[in-house]
């Protein structure tokens, strides 16, 4: 996006604050410079040479946003503020103005390739000695970062499901982190130097489908890498599909009510809002309700900040874990590694119990 | 800049993280949603701007502000989502900016009774969302509702958008208010002094929670239709409104073209594409759409699910095409339905060379509020001070119409005498005077007009011909200090504090 393009958006906001009412961060913070339309404010001034690139306000107000589209949603005039956003990260990226963590991050991430400071040659550890690396391959599954390293129950349950389902697939070892937390820190240099690694992956392996339970990676990779001769699904995705073809049941019944949280890289960046809502309601006996605000209303979880804002972004999920216990949800079902993870910190903050579980690690349970 | 003492002791009554006094904060506090007026005006108006902004978090916090804030004579104003376009939460004389943000429950629904208690700061989006998910209808709701808060729509009279035809305005659907006054009291209204605080636009005090009457929600059925030529429009237009339709809104030819360039559609345009809602019983609606139909005979219906997107966009329809612009004047007006016709005629001659468009929405009385949008480049100086000047077309447009301009505010309070008779202004000027005898709710505004009108018209005559020259002028005014500004404001007769 260029700076004119750019300008031109700020200037066609109608300070309408739409936005505002869309926005997790603002409906943490309150003051009217969290929101969008303040934001512009600032960012009109930024671009027209009045303020310093160096400020820590100008800082804060590019990066307390997760990023999650609702504002894209609301907004009348159809301006795609992230994208002005991810244009700005990458300008402040490159001038220095990042946080410490991020900067912490962004080391870890080139050097090691997963942003948990593990080593990379340990990323298929949690599968154990009889998997190897093929030298072709139809189906691969992407494992994402979360998996290989800190929750490999995801991991274990997609080959759980897979098996059962007569699923082969393979992994790859040389997997690195799909690079969308350096992207969303506006590193894009160091975001390709990852992308070359795994697209290299896939055509080694000729891979005809590309699956993952992540929905960052998925993000990733159906947005911002290169198109290939291969088709990427989400873990969801494919379910559905031996859903529709007959092929997935689900022997244990869940006399649970199960209330779905659409994460907003799965859902609003990528519109899987009824494949997860269909193989959900095939689990025998379960009770799916819903958020007042779901699928492209939904509000995000403020998971993308943890990185950055880890406070801020920990009292953002009080409001979800207190409408999903006030709808006596027995289990708040996500999608997202980093919602599940966040949704289990606001449950400290809110003071409140649910049980906050995974989709695919449901799935699995039940099969 | 309000002193370090007043500041620090709105922190002991609010919490520190609940004020800020930060620059950024303060640019984004003196903007509304008419972000696109030039700072030189504001400057050349001796704006101060906001001093601080405050996030109470309930009304007992409130009080302690008013009550501090009238004992030290500092400017208040209240401020829900900022979405009404004529300057009302601009906080002129400065002083405190009291956002609402955190008056965001949602307290009682009331099926048995049919009432909704909520406070100020929510959004009406969310109070009709989820009334309706209960089987349950809000009357009067605005057309800005995905972020124009049940304070601020009731502050500023409610009397434009959704559920008028049928239901009423705003004021019809109050049941109680609870209202913090100037010197810090709380009260709660009744049904004889609830109306002193609909349509008051903050300057008699700061609502915290309201109770909003609702109904039973059977059903609704939805209608879109084109109809050519555009008097044939109007006439059909009256004719359905007739019928108290839940919603009743139509573009012209002008907008819907300038919305299909924008969202890359291709909408059929006709002269007047009219957007109807009803609700009722299955058996209600069956007798309805009979009468719809015979009154459209001829007309191009549009397919219910083509009307059903248009009713999903309601909130957004009236700005989807300013990235056109990508700057816009607008001006609301009232007319009566009867002259809609003849209002859309001369207003296709006024705005004659620029491109524009009109949008309508129910008002009281079968009456029409017509939003007219011209676009227009902010970047482009002489050419937006040029388009300022059809603030004066349309409003005496507006007066020729026997209609008014919708709402005072900052920017319509120089039409107070054209909107009432002497006694009434006086009494109005009253009543302020007797709720808030020190005058610090929301200050320059309404009854306080910030210019004379005869300096407004002047003015606007040179921005149409000379627009150059009024840029240059306004940059001059802009570049001298604030108090001799203001001091050259007072001379003229401007209603500065």
């Amino acid at each position: 996006m260029t700076k004119e393009q750019m300008i031109r958006d700020l200037y066609t906001c109608a300070s309408c604050g739409y936005c505002r009412f869309a926005c997790p961060i603002n409906k943490e913070i309150g003051f009217e410079s969290a929101s969008v339309r303040g934001k512009f404010l600032i960012f009109r001034k930024l671009l027209e040479g009045k303020l310093d690139w160096s400020d820590d306000r100008v800082r804060d107000a590019v990066y307390q946003c997760a990023q999650c589209e609702a504002c894209k949603v609301m907004c009348p005039t159809g301006i795609d503020f992230v994208a002005i956003n991810q244009a700005l990260r990458e300008e402040l990226a490159k001038r220095g103005n990042i946080l410490d963590m991020q900067k912490a991050v962004t080391e870890i991430l080139v050097e090691k390739k997963n942003p948990y400071n593990e080593p990379w040659e340990d990323r298929t550890n949690w599968a154990g000695s009889k998997w190897q690396n093929p030298e072709k391959a139809e189906y691969l599954y992407f494992m994402s970062c979360t998996a290989a390293y800190s929750v490999n129950r995801i991991a274990k349950s997609v080959v759980k499901i897979c098996k059962g389902l007569g699923i082969e697939f393979a992994i790859s070892d040389k997997e690195a982190c799909c690079g969308n937390p350096l992207l969303r820190i506006g590193q894009r240099e160091q975001f390709q130097g990852l992308v070359d690694n795994n697209v290299k992956i896939f055509k080694e392996l000729g891979v005809k489908t590309v699956f993952t339970a992540c929905a960052g990676c998925y993000k990733a990779l159906t947005h911002d890498y290169p198109e290939g001769d291969w088709e990427v699904l989400h873990f969801i995705q494919l379910l559905d599909r031996m859903l529709s073809e007959g092929k997935l049941t689900f022997k244990k019944p869940l006399p649970k009510k199960v209330i779905y949280y659409d994460g907003c890289d799965i859902g609003r960046h990528c519109g899987i809002y009824e494949e997860p809502r269909r193989v959900l309601a095939a689990i025998p006996e379960i009770e799916l309700i819903e958020f007042d605000y779901n699928r492209e209303e939904a509000m995000c979880c403020g998971g993308p900040l943890v990185g950055s804002y880890p406070d801020l972004a920990t009292d953002i999920p009080v409001r979800h874990i207190n409408e999903a216990v006030e709808k006596g949800a027995d289990i708040l079902v996500s999608a997202c590694g980093a919602c599940m993870i966040n949704f289990k910190e606001g449950m400290k903050k809110a003071g409140k119990k649910i049980d906050v579980q995974d989709l695919t690690m449901l799935l699995a349970k039940q099969m | 800049m309000l002193a370090q003492r007043h500041v620090d002791n709105l922190k002991e009554i609010v919490g520190e993280k609940f004020v800020s006094t930060d620059e950024f904060e303060m640019l984004c506090y003196s903007r509304d949603l008419a972000a696109s007026i030039p700072d030189d005006l504001l400057k050349s108006y001796g704006m101060i701007g906001a001093e601080a902004a405050v996030l109470p978090g309930d009304t007992e916090q409130i009080s302690k502000i008013l009550a501090y804030a009238n004992r030290h004579d500092i400017p208040i104003t209240t401020r829900g989502a900022g979405s009404w376009a004529l300057g009302g939460t601009l906080p002129m004389e400065g002083g405190i900016v009291i956002d609402t943000a955190r008056f965001e429950k949602i307290l009682e629904f009331n099926e048995n009774d049919g009432y909704i208690r909520a406070q100020s700061g929510v959004e009406w989006k969310r109070l009709v969302d989820l009334a309706e998910k209960k089987g349950l209808v809000v009357g009067a709701n605005p057309s800005s509702g995905a972020s124009a808060t049940v304070g601020g729509y009731i502050s500023t009279g409610g009397g434009a958008g959704i559920g008028l035809a049928e239901y009423g305005s705003v004021g019809n659907q109050v049941v109680s208010l609870k209202v913090v006054l100037a010197d810090g009291r709380i009260i709660e209204t009744d049904p004889w002094s609830t109306h002193y605080f609909v349509g008051n636009e903050g300057t008699l005090g700061i609502i915290t929670e309201a109770v909003i009457k609702v109904y039973p929600f059977p059903g609704r059925k939805h209608y879109m239709f084109g109809v050519d030529p555009m008097g044939k429009g109007v006439e059909l237009l009256a004719k359905a409104t007739a019928l108290r339709p839940y919603y009743v809104s139509f573009l012209n030819r002008g907008l819907l073209s300038m919305i299909n360039e924008a969202k890359g559609h291709h909408t059929k345009e006709c002269d007047l594409t009219i957007s109807l809602a009803f609700n009722g019983t299955k058996k209600m609606l069956e007798k309805i759409d009979g009468q719809v139909k015979e009154i459209f005979a001829g007309t191009h219906e549009f397919d219910e699910e083509e009307a059903k997107e248009e009713w999903k966009e309601r909130y957004r329809i009236g700005l989807a095409f300013k990235k056109l612009g990508p700057s816009l004047m607008a001006q609301d007006f009232r007319v009566p339905l009867a002259s809609v016709k003849e209002t859309l005629q001369e207003l296709e001659a006024i705005c004659k060379g620029d491109r524009w468009g009109a949008e309508s929405l129910a008002g009281e009385n079968d009456s029409v509020i017509l939003a007219v949008m011209i676009l227009a480049d902010e970047r482009d100086s002489a050419d937006y001070i040029r388009k300022f000047a059809y603030a004066k077309d349309l409003g005496d447009l507006a007066k020729r119409m026997k209609g008014a301009p919708f709402g005072l505010g900052l920017h319509n309070a120089i039409h107070l005498n054209d909107l009432y008779e002497p006694r009434a202004v006086d009494t109005l000027k009253r009543i302020r005077k007797h709720f808030d005898p020190i005058n610090i709710l929301n200050p320059s505004k309404t009854t306080q007009a910030r210019i004379p009108q005869e300096f407004i018209n002047l003015s606007m005559m040179f921005m149409r011909g000379i627009p150059e020259v009024v840029g240059l002028g306004l940059k001059v005014a802009a570049a001298l200090p604030s108090e001799l500004t203001r001091f050259g404001l007072r001379i003229i007769g401007s209603g500065i504090k």
